[in-house]
């Protein structure tokens, strides 16, 4: 049985509590609210020294513990046991998987003051895996009516990636280059680079982008695909319907437009103007959705040469009408019908079809428009490049409200034309059957209609004549219903439009859909190619039989938005990139292009201005580089439900997170900063509450997996066989250098056998390659160069990252020891020092290979060994803390009390407690002995005392001494006391634990004896959780003929492993304690005459480093 | 001699971190060729004999890197590379090499800007 304890963590103390509860076998919750259990900003200089990497990873490995990071908890229920909810937010980053090769940020877009969205802290990220940073997504493209994303495809310009650009483009609306030109980009005055200095130029990028893309990137044959699914016919070859057909052909269906117009394009081709949206470049696009599939017949008038029915009856199973708003609007005044008034919808229609050629009458010299929008200024643009000599707008409100686009405005004003505001025509003067003039009105505005906008008032008497020779009526247009004529069960409404659902673009009869202008009145491109695709999404959804809804194009995400104003304060103002225009002199002659659009120089500058306000822009260039699809762009917030017995907080700032009234168990490390004596006193504390915490009945025995030994056989020195792998971590390694040379190099080194590349060492399909190749070429010793695991450069045993992932694996069913295999780590060391230039990191590497494969060759398999552990504890003194930590410990462990004092001078507080522990069974109390001796090491101590002149070996596992002692008694245990923050009660001799610094803040800090023994004993606890004392592989030996017994290895050892024995009488020779020893060779150099040595690591490393250099 | 060909080797202490270049300073932070760093497991096991070994054999120039006072894992570990570092400049002072191609440094952790100055300060002292 055991606890399940979660922690919320906040830094080092949480993790050194986790690792107590995990020593004493309990189940551990550790909630962290940031990406990592232990982010690099929680360290603080002062205590950066005693971190201990390993510690975090041990306990990072233990499969006790369960880490949920980004997250923080929500609810707090107090019942029989307590139950959490936790709410963890998104990674993007799937934890498991992400191995942290890092080509997802290589490849990342988006650069923000050099910091990218995509990322891995350093030097230990803990779980091994990137995060990416979102937030709300930008105005823009929030903006947008088809949500392109925009901050995507600017941040791929700024990164040179026009091609990606252009289809992450495509990915939304199947006319880039269209919209590019003639789209009235709302997304520019959403953007958030307008309270920096100007927006961004967004619409011009993308027509830089779609331009750059049809003039170098796409050279490959365009082949026509046949489409083998149902028949859908749309009818209107605007962009609404160009957007349905594209998106109806991508699923597979059969698309037939019909259009009335011998050329196809709608209102693109004749509606605007040649001098905005060349034609060769929309019938560029419209070939470009012809070779999905898609059938384009003209010249078909759907309404007059065929009916719906017809259509029907021809097997098509959906039609789809974007007819458009084609008919003009009337101005309801006298002298409407005279020849040489006409609609600006026609007027546009016939320039066009005369493929920009038409000529207006010689003896038409002025023209006047009535209207003020985009149509209105076209025209009269149009009739200025078609001989007018002079062109008027009238128009009735005044400059602020006109509908007309700006910068339309400004260049029809560069031309010439006159624009008249205030003014609406009350009649057409003709004469002779011709136009003569215009007799207008003057206006002035009033209250607001309901559309917002002022409402004109004529000034009666104010009028006046206008001396015209022609006027274009561009007051609006409407829906033109010839097409369902016929077909008298679709329903209009008394407005004359069709009757549409708004949401599934379905009219009344079955089978058929309307979209674009036709049902939304004259409006925009980009509103128009959003009911297109909505459309093909529902039309597919009637022919599948399923039931129409259309899914909102985005989910918003659960966080409100967060922008601080305080971001932009520091950014560079810098002015937006102006296209150039063709001069107005030469540009009215003929219907030229006006606006010259980017260079590659002003777009690159221009899409660096982005701000990349939503941090992650969703490009998927991170999706498409990583090859093990470790990246969820659409992960959401998950809330997890968790039963826990007990909860731990250890930061005051996450106490308002869960109610404290809710229980006990609070540590509260308030001041990080004052160092080891603080946080000393706070693992005192957290020990404390451990033991009220987890009581005995919970307390599990933790067996530690000797993992080491797999087979200890040795390998003579012609046998040996070493395998070369060289990982490339996903082009993280092998991008920078030339694997071949590696290869080749390598295979020609003394016993290598062969050598391989591994595209992912660390990944299931990669490890198994090693393993078929280790068994089919029967290699015993294996060389791989890879990254490192972590800074300490791959020298601890408990490593728990990736490369461990491959340790642990590759030595699972194989016969092979881990002292066999070189790790060396190519990436930190190799291909990351040179960059730029893959020959030095070549050779850099093929130097450290070599030398692996030298260290490799003199490797033998060591075995470590174990010791079962004495499960008593003997503790010496008479404080109240030691009496206290007895009565504890009693409760299970057998336990030796030594007390130094008589019964009678123990003080009043404890003397209850005193008495409890004589009537325990457990315990065995000694009074004022005489302590002779104390040999071992922990876990096997033996005390040797006299007792009435009686000499007894007391035999334990852990000894506690308490601070008071005298200090000759302290001789006799070898007992200096080493202070040292993160190990509260350890002495210099592990085993033996004391609390001599304890005693010196115990009143400052109000810690009381009871707190202490209680610490003690779960300290003393947690050494003996255990079955076996394991030693490491690598240490010292000594060889028995050379030694001289000089002793001056014991001075320097620091973890008084080695002693002197007598070998035979009066031949004293050093002994090392296999159990004690780290491996640290300072011995090994200290020894005057060669004796102490570590098997396979002897100085000869010297000679193989010379080797390599040379 | 050509600059170039100048040896250096470093013997780094398991404990100090960034030897290697982390992702983010790739580009950055680098140091020549040359320059070889090999791991021991404490700046306390240096041998004199393995350091005169090196000059001999062609090296010019040796440093040693551990961590500071106080926080050598070994607790005494570079107190004792301390005592043998003087032996060893000594030694090479009496062997006619100039003590300063031998140096001996402590860089605390995560020290990464001082690990790369300390690396390109010593070979502009061996050049």
């Amino acid at each position: 049985m055991n606890k399940r304890i979660a922690i919320i963590n906040n830094g080092i103390l949480g993790i050194y509590i986790a690792d107590y509860l995990l020593k004493l076998g309990q189940e551990v919750y550790i909630i962290n609210k940031t990406p990592y259990i232990f982010p690099f900003s929680y360290l603080k200089k002062e205590i950066e020294e005693y971190i201990d990497f390993s510690k975090l990873l041990e306990v990072y490995n233990n499969p006790n513990i369960k880490i949920f990071t980004n997250s923080y908890i929500t609810k707090l229920e107090k019942n029989k046991k307590l139950k959490i909810k936790i709410k963890k937010f998104p990674k993007y980053v799937l934890e498991d998987i992400c191995n942290g090769c890092r080509q997802c940020i290589i490849n990342c877009p988006v650069q923000i003051n050099n910091d990218k969205p995509i990322s891995i802290e350093t030097p230990f990220p803990l779980p091994y895996s990137c995060v990416i940073n979102k937030r709300h997504r930008p105005p823009c493209v929030r903006r947008c009516p088809v949500h392109i994303n925009i901050q995507g495809y600017i941040a791929l310009i700024s990164a040179g990636k026009y091609k990606q650009a252009f289809s992450l483009i495509k990915e939304s609306i199947p006319l880039p280059s269209v919209c590019g030109y003639v789209c009235f980009h709302p997304c520019e005055q959403e953007c958030r680079r307008k309270e920096v200095d100007e927006p961004i130029a967004i619409n011009a990028l993308k027509r830089f982008v779609s331009d750059y893309n049809r003039n170098y990137a796409t050279n490959s044959k365009r082949e026509t695909i046949n489409r083998s699914g149902e028949k859908v016919a749309i009818i209107g070859s605007g962009p609404a319907g160009l957007t349905a057909a594209h998106d109806l052909a991508l699923k597979n269906y059969k698309v037939t437009i019909f259009e009335r117009l011998p050329l196809p394009g709608g209102l693109l081709r004749t509606g605007i103007p040649e001098y905005r949206l060349p034609k060769d470049i929309l019938q560029y696009e419209i070939n470009d959705i012809c070779n999905l599939g898609v059938e384009i017949k003209t010249n078909v008038h759907i309404g007059k040469d065929k009916t719906i029915d017809d259509l029907f009856a021809a097997d098509f199973k959906a039609i789809f009408i974007a007819t458009g708003a084609q008919s003009g609007l009337k101005l309801g005044v006298k002298g409407e019908n005279l020849p040489g008034v006409e609609d600006a919808i026609s007027f546009l229609q016939k320039v066009s079809l005369s493929n920009w050629k038409y000529k207006l009458n010689s003896d038409i010299k002025k023209v006047v428009v009535v209207g003020g929008g985009n149509s209105a200024i076209d025209s009269a643009r149009v009739a200025l490049r078609c001989g007018a000599e002079k062109v008027y707008i009238l128009y009735r409100r005044t400059r602020k409200e006109i509908p007309a686009s700006s910068w339309e405005i400004e260049e029809a004003l560069e031309e010439g034309i006159q624009i008249e505001f205030l003014v609406a025509p009350v009649e057409i003067i003709g004469e002779n059957n011709k136009v003569k003039g215009i007799k207008v009105q003057k206006m002035k505005l009033g209250e607001p209609d309901s559309s917002g906008r002022k409402t004109p008032i004529p000034i009666p008497g104010s009028e006046y004549e206008i001396e015209t020779d022609m006027v274009i009526i561009a007051i609006g247009q409407k829906p033109e219903l010839t097409v369902i004529k016929q077909s008298k069960d679709i329903l209009i409404n008394k407005k004359n439009n069709i009757v549409v659902d708004k949401n599934t673009y379905q009219t009344n009869r079955k089978g058929v859909f309307a979209g674009g202008d036709f049902i939304l009145g004259p409006s925009s491109v980009i509103e128009a190619i959003k009911t297109g695709k909505e459309a093909a999404i529902a039309i597919d959804k009637y022919i599948k039989g399923e039931e129409i809804s259309i899914p909102p194009h985005f989910v918003e995400q659960e966080e409100p938005e967060i922008y601080h104003k305080d971001e932009l304060k520091n950014i560079k103002k810098q002015p937006r990139q102006k296209m150039i225009n063709s001069l107005p002199k030469n540009r009215i002659k003929d219907f030229q292009l006006v606006e010259q659009g980017f260079t590659e120089e002003m777009a690159k500058l221009e899409a660096n201005r982005c701000l990349n306000c939503g941090i992650c822009c969703e490009c998927g260039e991170c999706v498409k580089s990583c090859d093990l699809n470790a990246l969820d762009h659409r992960q959401k917030v998950e809330e997890l439900d968790l039963e826990i017995d007990d909860i731990i907080v250890t930061s005051e700032s996450e106490i308002l997170s869960v109610n404290p009234d809710n229980f006990d168990s609070l540590v509260n490390f308030e001041n990080r900063d004052t160092l080891d004596i603080q946080l000393q006193l706070q693992l005192i504390k957290s020990l404390a509450i451990i033991s009220d915490l987890v009581p005995i009945s919970y307390q599990n025995q933790v067996n530690y997996k000797n993992n080491f030994i797999n087979s200890s056989i040795n390998i003579k020195e012609e046998d040996t066989k070493i395998g070369v792998f060289i990982c490339g971590c996903g082009g993280s390694i092998s991008n920078y250098l030339n694997i071949d040379d590696i290869l080749e190099f390598s295979k020609n080194l003394p016993n290598v056998k062969t050598s391989k590349y591994i595209h992912y060492s660390c990944v299931e399909h990669g490890i198994k390659e090693i393993k078929q190749t280790i068994k089919k070429l029967n290699i015993n010793k294996i060389v791989l160069g890879a990254c490192a695991c972590c800074n300490l450069d791959q020298v601890c045993s408990n490593c728990s990252l990736q490369r461990n992932r491959i340790k642990e694996k590759i030595f699972e069913n194989l016969e092979l020891n881990r002292y066999v295999c070189t790790f060396i780590n190519i990436r930190e060391h190799g291909a990351w020092l040179y960059p730029f230039d893959k020959n030095l990191s070549t050779k850099k590497v093929s130097s450290l290979i070599y030398r692996g494969i030298l260290q490799c060759n003199d490797a033998l398999p060591l075995t470590p060994k174990s010791i079962s552990i004495n499960k008593n504890v003997l503790i010496i003194g008479s404080s109240s803390e030691i009496i206290i930590g007895a009565r504890i410990l009693s409760e299970d462990i057998p336990t030796y009390l030594i007390l130094t004092e008589k019964e009678e001078n123990l003080s009043e507080d404890i003397i209850k407690e005193y008495k409890l522990l004589k009537e325990s069974s457990n315990c065995v109390i000694i009074v004022n002995p005489n302590i002779l001796e104390n040999n071992g090491f922990i876990g096997n101590f033996i005390t040797i005392l006299e007792i009435n002149k009686e000499i007894k070996e007391i035999k334990t596992g852990v000894i506690v001494i308490d601070s008071k002692i005298k200090d000759k008694l302290r001789k006799k245990f070898n007992l200096k006391c080493k202070f040292s923050g993160f190990n509260p009660f350890e002495t210099n001799i592990k085993g033996i634990l004391s609390f001599d610094g304890v005693n010196d803040f115990l009143v400052k800090y109000g810690l009381t004896p009871n707190t202490i023994g209680k610490a003690l004993s779960t300290k003393v606890r947690i050494l003996l959780n255990k079955n076996e004392l394991l030693s490491k592989g690598r240490i010292a030996k000594v060889n028995t003929y050379l030694c001289r017994g000089c002793g001056q290895c014991i001075e320097v050892c620091s973890y008084n492993a080695i002693s002197l024995k007598n070998l035979k009488p009066e031949i004293l020779v050093s002994d090392i304690n296999e159990f004690l020893c780290e491996g640290c060779e300072i011995c090994v150099t200290k020894c005057p005459t060669g004796a102490i040595s570590i098997p396979d690591h002897t100085k000869m490393y010297i000679d193989k480093l010379l080797e390599t250099v040379r | 001699m050509n600059n170039k060909e100048k040896k250096i080797v470093i013997l780094a202490c398991y404990q100090t971190h960034f030897t290697g270049v982390n992702f983010n300073d790739i580009g950055k932070y680098s140091y020549p060729i040359s320059v070889n760093i090999v791991r021991i497991p404490c700046s306390g096991n240096i041998d004199v004999s393995d350091v005169l070994k090196l000059f001999s054999n062609g090296i010019n120039g040796v440093m040693i890197i551990g961590c500071p006072q106080g926080v050598c894992k070994h607790s005494t570990g570079n107190i004792e590379a301390q005592k043998k570092v003087l032996i060893i400049k000594d030694l090479l002072f009496l062997l006619g090499i100039n003590p300063d191609l031998f140096q001996y440094k402590w860089i605390k952790y995560y020290q990464k800007e001082e690990f790369f100055q300390i690396v390109n300060d010593f070979i502009k002292i061996v050049e």
